[in-house]
């Protein structure tokens, strides 16, 4: 059949060049989707490794850090399996030169061979941890060398110009004599080193120099040991034995639980984008079933004479399968960049959200397909559209030849529902199905329930998609009596006896607007919650943190004790309160939890903030000195505590216990906070540094100028970010809008296809309706009347989409609230509905309907009225 | 009334040219009752398209009530049928969606009249074509004879200076073909409109007042069927 189908195949693609390129662009939009999804769930995974792990365990604790006396014990102890101990330091700092700005950077402490112990920084030991990366270091040509005695020599990433300069690095109350002796760069012969995305950002030094810097108040302490295991042992028995000989003093894990411990907040975004994906190709293959339907129905003439020449049947459907995966492939090839330069615009902030939470660089997410999956998305396009062509080819293949040139009009039916009852179970036995695996969730799987409940309940609306097409065109046809004209009228009857083609594309339409709806008022509900919780629950009027602004606290360079003193007598007469937090973060049976320790020094009369921990400690205070904690509202729910039980957490003296003494509203993670004493932390952590310091100022105080104040001072000498509580909105707004931009920018997709659905279903339906257009202009229907009337089709469709998403929007957003942010972060906010998008939703979705529906439109105004009426 | 002056349709069938119709006079007065028959392919569907207004000479003119229909806009044209010509076709001449009343009513809604007074003047002339009792029906529910009464009734209502029918009998047994004809042949009479009907059904033919024969799209001959009845 080839050479027959390389005969027909492309001059009908050149006959119909409209109908192709529908079909062409609603695959490559599903196809774009899916390759954004796959290219960015890629940069995530590679954003997750670890660049700096070398071994196959890892010992560490929290962010507590161990002591580096541990690698001696265990290399001199010779644990079976255990090859080799390299301890490893990972911080913040920040780097002085001369004349230059301060900047934040990363600070990297290698250990040298094969323990800790004592080592003498050399630079021959740098160079060779370097090159073990696959990097390779460029020394200083000259160098003082009496700098070099009274110096500590690191190596420092190329990009950071600090090659033979002395500079100054601080970090909290640590503070280190440098002088850069070499030049990270790339190596130059090729190679694939983890370090080479982050080289930009990172100072390296030995372990005990970079452990003295990080952890000034614990010398000897590095952040972890990387243990690497002799070929094929078994890691889970040294795992086991490494974890008796440490006992309490650390734990164990391997790499891959270190990744998964942040997987589980990166699964959300990867899971909706596979969602997103993977919903538009299914939009895109009704699509593209309903143009290869019209084209089928639009040839069965040319079926007929192909069958009387000899044609079997299934060479019928060959060249319609034929015709199908071509445009499969067009698309396919259309729509691989498409997604790369989809997923080149989300790429930066989901770089950032994720240097947030690992608190080290991940360094620029690359965004590249990968043969695999440039293959994946060719093989989704191509399959797309041969399932797609499936039924319609299957159809085709049936025709009879002598009866191909019959076709009796479709006419109204009175007893629409009668037929469509098997629809009606079917989507009723779905909707109960999806209720009771919502109601019995915690009984089920983890996410099955949620997100499988709602995968349920989404394919029960889009088979009820067609009776709500229906509906609709009823009730408009009730409406018509009252509007002058027949154009209303016969759009609405075209509504109801074509429910099954409209169906899916109001469904189509009703998805995107469904989507932007729940966003925007997810969006919404989350910001005011937020907003009122840091305006009126914390009242801060400045925020003060050090190296990076506060949304990336996490990332930040720790303060010395003093700064809050210093701060506070910057801020003079003005000041009202003050309180400073310490943030860390621990392992709670394998969620990360975050630890703050509050210093409420500052705060001489608790009326003074509102602070509601301040209220509450205030009254408990005793108990909160000396082991009390209180916890943020969502750990209650994530971790199925209650106020008066007792919490296990790792310290750095070992394990510790705390008695939740009450909760808190906190919205500062989403797997829950612990609020401890100050004194308590410094007894079990001895960190003496803050992360975040709030000023609360008098009544009538200028806020600006005092923030001005701090700037001109600390800002400069110490690198401090000052921010105002009205900029933090905004920012808290920014990055919120940030993490959205992707899910925006799929329902910008899926609209898209959606408006295409739309202009196809109306090509058919006019294809379909062309005797009776005809019949119309020749009873004296005018241009602009036939116009009208098709064009009102698509109104109607675009209405009946846009109040579908609408209603489904409102009632998605309940759910993502009320059910999945509960189970995924124990949150609970009250659903706001955003109506301003609501009315835009509906709106646009009507307008943007009518006006793609000109098109087609226009094109039945052109219809040549004795060719139309002589159809049959 | 009705008049094609030299007449002539070419169209494009991909590199083909069809000439449908070759230079063709022809004059239909009020009150006439004109067959046109001919093979199939002869043309004679052209030309009652042509005196329609529903398509336009390739060169020549037609003419309705002394107007020139070729330098007329489609919108004017259009007008034309829905206030003084009326047009049925061989099958599938409703809309499907509406009934009977609306069907009727389509010309009187479509010229901006309100719907209520319009389907009472559907309802009315329904009555006339023996169908009153049929007007809340939708079309799959009639027989094809009570559909084309139906279409009868759509021309009338307008109250039409010239009703042009294309095969109208073509798809109807003998029994509805005869009270078709027998609805047609009262029209010149009753509503002093003219009448132009597309056949190649010789008894169909008989019915009429003049019959023109028409052959490869130039009138090959005229008879007045009804003269030599009588005159029999």
């Amino acid at each position: 059949m080839l050479p027959v189908a390389r005969m027909l195949v492309p001059a009908q693609f050149s006959k119909q060049p409209g109908r192709t390129i529908l079909i062409i662009l609603s695959i490559a939009l599903g196809v774009a989707t899916l390759v954004a999804t796959q290219s960015l769930k890629r940069g995530i995974t590679q954003g997750k490794k670890d660049p700096f792990a070398r071994g196959d365990l890892l010992v560490l604790n929290g962010r507590a850090g161990v002591p580096v006396a541990l690698a001696d014990e265990l290399a001199q102890t010779g644990i079976p399996g255990v090859a080799g101990v390299h301890a490893l330091v990972i911080g913040r700092a920040l780097v002085e030169t001369e004349g230059n700005p301060t900047r934040p950077v990363f600070v990297v402490g290698w250990s040298r061979g094969n323990s800790g112990g004592q080592v003498v920084p050399d630079l021959a030991n740098l160079r060779k941890q370097v090159e073990e990366q696959g990097l390779s270091l460029e020394v200083a040509t000259s160098l003082n060398p009496l700098l070099l005695l009274s110096k500590t020599p690191v190596v420092a990433g190329q990009d950071l110009r600090l090659l033979g300069k002395p500079f100054t690095m601080r970090a909290g109350a640590g503070k280190l004599e440098c002088l850069a002796a070499g030049a990270i760069r790339p190596n130059s012969q090729g190679g694939d080193s983890r370090l080479a995305p982050v080289l930009g950002q990172v100072v390296a030094m030995g372990a005990i120099q970079a452990g003295g810097l990080i952890y000034p108040e614990r010398p000897g302490t590095v952040s972890r040991l990387d243990l690497v295991l002799d070929p094929g042992i078994d890691r889970e028995k040294v795992r086991a034995a490494v974890a008796q000989k440490l006992g309490d003093r650390a734990e164990v894990h391997t790499v891959e639980e270190e990744e998964s411990l942040v997987g589980d907040v990166t699964s959300g975004l990867e899971l909706g984008f596979q969602v997103g994906g993977l919903g538009s190709l299914i939009v895109g293959l009704f699509l593209v079933y309903n143009v290869m339907s019209v084209g089928v129905e639009e040839r069965r003439r040319f079926i007929g004479i192909l069958r009387c020449a000899g044609g079997t049947r299934g060479q019928v459907a060959g060249l319609f399968l034929q015709e199908a995966a071509c445009l499969g492939l067009a698309g396919s090839l259309l729509g691989i960049p498409l997604g790369l330069g989809i997923a080149r615009l989300v790429v930066g902030p989901m770089g950032n959200a994720l240097e947030e939470v690992l608190g080290r660089p991940t360094g620029e997410a690359a965004i590249n397909l990968g043969w695999s999956n440039a293959l994946l998305a060719v093989t989704a396009g191509v399959l797309t559209a041969l399932v797609a062509a499936l039924i319609p080819a299957c159809r085709a293949s049936l025709e009879a030849p002598a009866g191909v040139v019959r076709q009796s009009g479709a006419g109204g039916s009175r007893y629409w529902l009668r037929s469509s009852l098997p629809i009606l179970m079917l989507v009723a036995g779905l909707a109960l199905t999806a209720w009771c695996m919502v109601e019995f969730r915690h009984q089920l799987p983890n996410r099955l329930g949620a997100f499988g409940g709602l995968a349920v309940l989404l394919v029960a609306c889009l088979l009820a998609a067609p009776l709500v097409a229906s509906l609709v065109g009823r009730a408009s046809q009730s409406l018509t009596e009252f509007i002058p004209g027949v154009g209303l009228r016969l759009a609405a009857d075209n509504l109801v006896r074509s429910g099954q083609r409209t169906g899916l594309v109001i469904a189509a339409l009703g998805a995107t607007g469904a989507l932007v709806v729940q966003t925007a008022g997810f969006l919404y509900t989350t910001e005011t919650s937020v907003f009122s919780w840091v305006r009126d629950k914390v009242g801060a009027d400045l925020l003060v943190t050090c190296g990076s602004g506060f949304t990336s606290y996490v990332s930040s360079v720790t303060m010395p004790e003093t700064m809050p003193a210093r701060v506070a007598e910057q801020c003079g007469p003005d000041l009202r309160a003050w309180m400073a937090v310490r943030l860390g973060r621990v392992d709670l049976d394998g969620v990360i939890t975050y630890l703050l320790g509050v210093n409420m020094d500052g705060v001489d009369n608790p009326a003074d903030v509102p602070l509601e921990i301040v209220h509450k400690a205030n009254q408990n205070m005793e108990a909160f000195r000396n082991g009390g904690v209180f916890v943020s509202e969502n750990f209650l729910g994530r971790h199925r505590k209650k106020v008066g039980d007792e919490l296990r957490i790792p310290t750095a003296r070992g394990e510790a216990t705390l008695k939740i003494l009450g909760s808190v509203v906190d919205y500062t993670w989403k797997d829950g906070t612990l609020l401890v004493h100050r004194d308590w932390h410094l007894r079990h952590f001895g960190d003496r540094g803050y992360d975040i310091i709030d000023v609360w100022l008098k009544k009538g105080a200028d806020v600006m100028a005092v923030r001005k104040r701090l700037e001109n001072s600390l800002g400069k000498s110490d690198a401090l970010f000052i921010i105002d509580s009205p900029t933090m909105l905004d920012e808290i707004r920014s990055q919120l809008t940030k993490v959205n931009q992707l899910a925006y920018a799929q329902q910008s997709i899926l609209g898209l296809v959606a408006l295409l659905g739309v202009v196809s279903a109306l090509f058919i339906s006019v294809l379909q309706r062309k005797r009776q257009l005809g019949l119309l202009r020749a009873v004296g229907a005018t241009r602009s009347q036939v116009l009208w009337t098709v064009t009102a089709e698509a109104l109607l469709m675009g209405f009946a989409g846009s109040l579908l998403g609408l209603v489904a929007g409102i009632l998605l957003e309940w759910y993502a609230l009320d059910i999945m942010l509960w189970d995924e972060a124990g949150f609970r906010f009250p659903v706001l509905i955003p109506w301003g998008e609501c009315l835009m939703v509906l709106g646009a979705g009507t307008l943007l309907a009518a006006i793609v529906g000109l098109w087609p439109a226009y094109m039945a105004t052109l219809l040549d009225i004795p060719e139309a009426v002589a159809q049959e | 009334m009705l008049e094609l002056v030299g007449a002539v349709k070419h169209y494009r069938q991909g590199n083909r040219v069809i000439e449908a119709v070759r230079g063709v006079d022809m004059r239909v007065e009020s009150g006439e009752f004109v067959g046109i028959m001919g093979p199939s392919g002869s043309g004679k569907s052209t030309l009652m398209h042509l005196m329609g207004g529903l398509d336009t000479p390739t060169s020549g003119s037609a003419l309705f009530e002394g107007r020139d229909l070729t330098a007329m806009s489609d919108s004017e044209r259009t007008i034309l049928r829905r206030t003084r010509l009326g047009v049925i076709f061989q099958f599938f001449n409703l809309l499907p969606t509406l009934t009977a009343e609306e069907n009727v009513a389509l010309p009187l809604l479509l010229r901006g009249e309100r719907r209520a007074p319009s389907l009472k003047a559907a309802s009315a002339v329904l009555e006339r074509v023996n169908l009153g009792k049929r007007g809340r029906h939708l079309p799959e529910e009639m027989s094809g004879g009570e559909m084309q009464r139906v279409a009868i009734a759509r021309a009338l209502v307008l109250k039409p200076a010239a009703v042009l029918c294309d095969e109208p009998t073509g798809n109807l047994d003998s029994e509805n073909t005869a009270q078709i004809l027998d609805l047609l042949g009262d029209l010149p009479k009753c509503e002093r409109c003219a009448v132009v009907m597309v056949t190649h059904d010789a008894a169909a033919g008989s019915r009429t007042d003049r019959l023109v024969r028409i052959r490869d799209g130039k009138i090959a001959g005229e008879e007045f069927p009804r003269r030599q009845t009588v005159g029999a």
